[in-house]
């Protein structure tokens, strides 16, 4: 009888919480509304390894919502495939008072196949709640339990789960029932309320009241500042492939051993046809561009994703069969034909994207989300790209460059880090020569060098339409208005990485006239426009992942009976962030000569100096909009 | 001699034959060329798209519509690679579905001089269950590279035997050549549209058609022993028949609301069937054939009587209301705020009206028949308009699926009001800009239907008055008030949150390096019925050029168009504004003692050819300070392309003389 009491006890206790959270949105506090679109109230997940291949999860998750922005952090779906089933999934939604207003039941949540773009057919379909807000706040409280055999990837958890949204309570627990070795990462804690619970097969985490980050310009990822938990097994499941591991060279070996080799041979044709490329070469580096080259040629990304296929790349005999891939199945097939040459190469497993992400190095799991190819030649690593059918041998720029990624070599993995372009390698050079007229108009031929991030930024441009270069050029010199372009050239060069434009042109009405005067900026070609955004209080601290240099020299003819006036006074500055530097000389009475050198530099800085960085951004801005005035003689 | 004539005929026999295009027949000479002949920077190209449609009869499946289809892609560079993936979507309607069949493919390259063939696979197919209501078919060619030329075949078979797609001839790419062959048997009345820019021509045939038919009958009547027979079904057809050459590519251009309205294109739509032993039926022919139709949708003209579900509320509503003016101003008010349009289009409803009024949402029917079926009941004379969006393309020809989507009419002396109250922000007359598209049908309780302009005749202003001052160190400081009428006070009203003044304020002074607002002040956000008005006071630096002892500005300050929206140099497509609009500018700026006037612009107006639009600029010298009235009126909604140079010139000129500058200089 006591128990039965305890257990009516247990009820009691439960209902009355329930109700405390009661879903009307006015109880929330103050600062958690802060900056937020949404709040979540609870977050709460349970997860339970019941064995190597099967885990268990149990979430609810109740979120309120305050605006139309908020609506993308409701969250109510469930992703679904062979290998993992969703046992319940339902959404309640409340309005601000905390009414029930509807009941979305499993048949009712919409089912759609859950290719992503990019992908051409995979097997993840997904349901998800199709919900219509009729008045702001509201209220889902949305439960959802689902098994899956992979354990390779057990869930991770974010306290706060992006900019602009809040979190009252959030729960976090995995429970193993095998005795299994787990390893636990907690990061970026620092002032927040989280409790962690640890014992023998358990691990909890409870995070009270944090607070909605604002999104700013030149702030860290996001995952590089929200407290957030990693969890993993030393002994895992993967769409029926088991695994152990527990560092990192442990998780090259496993994934060598099951999903790369023996899935790197190619036919005696082609063979014999790749053999015959580098037949008159003797230099490594270029038997490396031969072939990527060839496979340049001849192949296409196309990313087709089913079950293991997820994670093991099709293998190279397939490839040459049907000469496409995605970047799993490229890298590995380049990688087979460079063995074909005696060139020895590693799959490399990399979280590529324009912000820069590391393979966690002292978390080892399975990370990443690309790959590429690693060679090392002479002891200097050579990195290929094999998804890009245009990109030059040993381009990384501003995809997969400066992060750490898993090398994955037959005896175990180990962590690099791949190339990075420093700030004088991310180089342009604008040289130009042109005629001011009279009449305000200008016309001139310039040439512009690129390497580094810039190459990247232009190298695609000799495919594209002449609409679309029209365009280019047009969007790139928005500032000068009535462009006519008579002639463009490109030439890449792919050995030395650079790419080059040669333009020539003409505008009407550049310059300003004005009572015989002629009003005009010498710096034509190349202005930086950007100034960040002005904060009223900045909240982050400010990173620049990548810098670069820009240089510009121009020769500028003067019209005739025009003289200049006074010339501008050079001007540098020089700050902790870069340098500004413009001088402009007068070669002749009628020639003046304008260089400009603009320098940014990488950096992390603290959250105080952000406003220096925005003058000094503000300062080169409007230098480069300086005018000189020229008078009738 | 002879002989070199004969062999000289012969080959000119050659040549003709080899013109008919036969699957997985290529020549080297196609794989061999490296760029088009009429768009040398063309990705990819169409050289030949044919498609053939058949309908086919069973017992057991009744009419199946069977489309043959063939494409030869020609892949340039490697931009044009995408073309070697193909997509095909299929509809599915409750039981009946379309399903591709006979799939074959080949990508044909040169190698090694040699002319190499390459076959599609299984595994190049994938087939995928997309949702409820679509399927996907995705054919992926292998050995696709620079040069490759792609023979892709395949067969859609449908159920659905009412509906074709539009066959369309135009891409983002050149077509070279189309042939289409459709034969209709004599039981199907199909209406044809052809539209777009390029000309195509439809030529029309009659032909005999025999189909051979197994059916199992009753031995004897009641029994159950059946016996196979065959019959056959012998009918005429109508055979159409399109051959186009040379399409040229089209790409998106700035303002052009839609492309596929200009995209070459051929419509099919079932207008009557007539089958041997069943009455003739007649679906659509006119726009009252369509309106009729339509009315007669249950989820349609059934939705609209209902009133039940309502009346309670509606009474009390306007049970104060005295005038019909303010009975239409208080449903149309109630329905807006009570009602959340869940995004869906569509002329019928979805759940039904009583089910939305219930939810608090609904699609675009339900909503504005509800608001239709309201204001009748109030004894206003209210009809639904059935609109095709911007985004559903013009609807040229009337057609039942040329609509997609339905607001109401108040028909009142001499005038419509139009009323759409999926957006809470709209007003009579001031409907979202995704029903402002060409025109809509209005439909009455008899039936009869008549057209109705949408495109907004009634301009739309935002007017800004600025006081500055010019300050001795170069910075302005002032005040301005903008007013922001019909279709500009509408997209403000969407834009401002009031509860987010804060992130409205960063992000007027962040598109304008320099600026600082304060006191900011929105008037009449609510009031939807009046104008927006905006004040507030600001600071700028960084708008003044110092150079020497003069100051170099313009009166514009911050206000000036900086670019020119039209960029290429030629356009072949007309331009849409969406809605007629002025843009009015009266500045005033004091001048720092010590300064005087050198040089100020010049006064001047330039207009667009027969009075499509105005810009006109004013400015004058009073004491210390100068005034300016520069304005902007774009008076036509859609403008030819033959306008385009004019137009793109009257920017130019507008750009470059908001540019302009004041230049002072020390007394």
């Amino acid at each position: 009888m006591r128990l039965f009491f305890c257990f009516q006890l247990f009820l009691f206790v439960n209902l009355s919480i329930s109700q405390e959270t009661n879903y009307s949105s006015e109880s929330i506090s103050k600062e958690l509304t802060a900056n937020a679109n949404a709040v979540v109230r609870l977050d709460k997940m349970e997860v339970m390894v019941a064995a190597r291949d099967l885990m268990k999860v149990k979430s609810t998750r109740i979120i309120t919502v305050l605006n139309k922005k908020g609506n993308r952090y409701v969250q109510a779906y469930a992703g679904y495939n062979k290998n993992r089933k969703i046992n319940k999934i339902e959404a309640v939604v409340y309005n601000q008072f905390g009414q029930e207003i509807k009941k979305i039941k499993k048949k009712d949540f919409i089912d759609v196949s859950a290719v992503s773009s990019g992908t051409l057919y995979s097997d993840a379909r997904v349901l998800y709640l199709d919900y219509t807000p009729i008045s702001y706040p509201y209220t889902v409280v949305f439960t959802k339990e689902y098994t899956s055999v992979n354990t390779a990837f057990l869930p991770s958890w974010y306290f706060l789960d992006g900019y602009n949204v809040s979190t009252e309570q959030s729960e976090y627990s995995i429970q193993f029932n095998n005795n299994a070795s787990f390893r636990h990462k907690e990061l970026n804690f620092n002032e927040h309320v989280i409790n962690i619970e640890i014992t023998a097969n358990k691990i909890s985490y409870k995070g009270q009241n944090l607070k909605a980050y604002k999104d700013e310009d030149y702030s860290p990822a996001f995952s590089d500042v929200a407290p957030r938990v990693k969890v993993a097994l030393d002994h895992f499941h993967l769409e029926g492939v088991n695994g152990t591991a527990k560092t990192w060279k442990e998780y090259g070996k496993w994934i060598y051993d099951e999903l790369i080799q023996g899935r790197g041979v190619v036919d005696a044709v082609t063979t014999s046809k790749v053999k015959n490329l580098v037949n008159d070469i003797e230099d490594p580096k270029e038997k490396v561009k031969a072939v990527y080259e060839y496979v340049q040629n001849n192949t296409r990304y196309i990313s087709v994703q089913l079950g293991i296929g997820g994670w093991m790349p099709i293998s190279a005999a397939e490839v040459d069969e049907v000469k496409y891939g995605d970047c799993k199945g490229l890298t590995n097939y380049t990688m087979a034909l460079l063995k074909v040459v005696g060139i020895e190469s590693f799959y490399t497993v990399v979280f590529a994207g324009r912000s820069i992400k590391n393979i966690d190095f002292d978390f080892p799991s399975l990370q990443g989300n690309h790959a590429i190819l690693n060679i090392p030649i002479d002891g200097v690593d050579t990195w290929l790209e094999c998804t890009s059918q245009m990109t030059p041998a040993n381009f990384i720029s501003e995809f997969t460059d400066n992060r750490f990624v898993l090398k994955v070599k037959p005896d175990g993995g180990e962590l690099v880090k791949t190339l990075k372009y420093s700030e004088n390698e991310n180089y342009q050079f604008t040289s130009a020569e042109y005629f001011l007229k009279a009449n305000g108009g200008i016309s001139g031929n310039l040439n512009i060098s690129s390497k580094g991030s810039q190459y990247n930024r232009k190298y695609r441009l000799p495919v594209k339409t002449e609409k679309e270069k029209e365009l280019h050029y047009k969007e790139y010199w928005n500032y000068i208005n009535n462009i006519k372009l008579d002639n463009i050239v490109f030439e890449n060069d792919k050995d030395d990485i650079t790419f080059k434009e040669n333009v020539s042109l003409s505008a009407t009405n550049y310059a300003t006239l004005n009572d015989g005067e002629i009003l005009f900026a010498p710096n034509a070609f190349n202005r930086n426009e950007h100034v960040p955004d002005r904060y009223r209080t900045r909240t982050q601290d400010v990173v620049i992942e990548r810098g670069f240099l820009d240089e510009d020299e121009f020769k500028i003819h003067l019209p005739d009976g025009f003289r200049v006036k006074s010339l501008p006074e050079a001007i540098k500055i020089n700050s902790k962030f870069g340098v500004y530097a413009v001088t402009i000389e007068q070669e002749s009475e009628s020639l003046l000569i304008y260089k400009r050198k603009w320098l940014l530099k990488e950096g992390r800085y603290d959250k105080e100096e952000y406003k220096a960085f925005r003058n000094f951004m503000r300062s080169a801005a409007r230098y480069d909009k300086n005018k000189i005035i020229l008078t009738n003689i | 001699m002879k002989n070199i004539f004969i062999v000289l005929i012969c080959l000119g026999v050659n040549t003709l034959i080899a013109q008919e295009i036969k699957f997985g027949k290529v020549s080297e000479e196609e794989v061999e060329v490296k760029e088009h002949h009429l768009e040398n920077d063309a990705a990819a190209a169409i050289l030949y798209k044919k498609v053939r449609v058949l309908y086919d009869y069973s017992v057991n499946q009744g009419w199946t519509v069977v489309k043959n289809v063939h494409y030869r892609i020609k892949i340039y560079n490697k931009e044009g690679l995408d073309w070697a993936t193909m997509q095909i979507p299929l509809i599915v309607s409750g039981s009946d579905e379309e399903t591709v069949i006979g799939i074959k493919g080949f990508t044909f390259n040169m190698v090694n001089g040699k002319l190499v063939k390459e076959k599609l696979a299984k595994g190049g197919v994938f087939k995928e269950k997309v949702s409820k209501y679509r399927n996907k078919v995705s054919i992926t060619m292998p050995e696709a590279k620079e040069g490759s030329v792609l023979d892709i075949q395949y067969k859609v078979v449908s159920q659905l035997y009412w509906y074709m797609k539009d066959y369309v001839f135009q891409y983002d790419i050149p077509v070279d050549k189309v042939e289409m062959k459709l034969n209709i048997p004599e039981y199907f009345v199909f209406r044809k549209y052809t539209k777009g820019y390029h000309p195509i021509q439809l030529k029309q045939t009659n032909d005999n058609r025999k189909i051979d038919i197994q059916y199992r009958s009753e031995l004897k009547a009641g029994e159950a022993i059946t016996q196979r027979r065959t019959g056959t079904l012998d009918f005429k057809e109508i055979v159409y028949k399109v051959t186009v050459s040379n399409l040229p590519s089209m790409k998106e251009e700035v303002y052009s609301n839609n492309m596929d309205n200009y995209r070459a294109a051929i419509k099919f739509e079932l207008a009557s069937t007539q089958f041997p032993n069943s009455a003739y039926k007649n679906y659509a022919q006119s726009w009252e054939d369509v309106a009729k139709s339509i009315y007669k949708y249950s989820s349609f003209g059934e939705e609209l009587k209902k009133t039940n579900y309502f009346e309670k509320e509606i009474d009390q509503l306007i049970a104060g209301a005295s005038s019909n003016d303010e009975k239409a101003a208080l449903i149309y008010d109630y329905v807006k705020s009570k009602m959340t349009w869940d995004k869906d289009y569509g002329v019928g409803c979805n759940e039904g009206v009583r089910k939305a009024f219930k939810e608090a949402t609904g699609n675009v029917a339900e909503i504005n028949l509800m608001l239709t079926a309201m204001l009748r009941y109030a004894g206003l004379n209210a009809n639904p308009v059935l609109v095709s969006t911007r985004s559903h393309g013009i609807p040229l020809f009337p057609t039942r699926d040329g609509f997609n989507y339905v607001i109401s009419a108040i028909e009142i002396q001499n005038d419509v009001l139009l009323l759409d109250a999926t957006d809470k922000d709209a007003t009579v007359n001031i409907l979202p800009e995704r029903a402002l598209n060409w025109k809509g049908r209005l439909i009455r309780k008899e039936g009869s239907s008549s057209q109705i302009q949408l495109v907004p005749k009634t301009i739309s202003k935002k007017m800004v008055v600025v006081s500055a001052t010019l300050n001795e160190d170069a910075s302005f400081t002032g005040k301005f008030k903008t007013q922001y009428t019909n279709h500009y006070a509408f997209s403000y009203r969407k834009g401002y949150d009031p509860s987010k003044e804060d992130e409205y304020i960063e992000n007027v002074e962040n598109n304008f390096s320099g600026l600082e607002i304060s006191e900011h002040e929105v008037q009449d956000y609510e009031i939807l019925s009046k104008p927006v008005v905006e004040t507030c006071e600001f600071f700028i630096e960084d708008r003044v050029e110092l150079i020497g002892d003069k100051m170099y500005f313009s009166p514009m300050l911050f206000f000036a168009t900086e670019e020119n929206p039209f960029k290429l140099e030629n356009r072949e497509y007309p331009i849409d504004f969406t809605f007629p609009k002025l843009r009015r500018f009266a500045v005033n700026i004091t001048i720092p003692d010590g300064y005087k006037v050198e040089s100020m612009p010049e006064k001047s107006a330039i207009q667009l050819p027969d009075g499509l639009g105005i810009f006109r600029y004013n400015i004058m010298l009073r004491g210390n300070q100068i005034q300016l009235l520069a304005s902007s009126e774009i008076k036509t909604v859609l403008i030819a392309a033959n306008y385009y140079d004019a137009l793109k010139e009257y920017y130019a000129y507008m750009v470059e003389k908001e540019s302009e500058k004041i230049v002072l200089s020390k007394i």
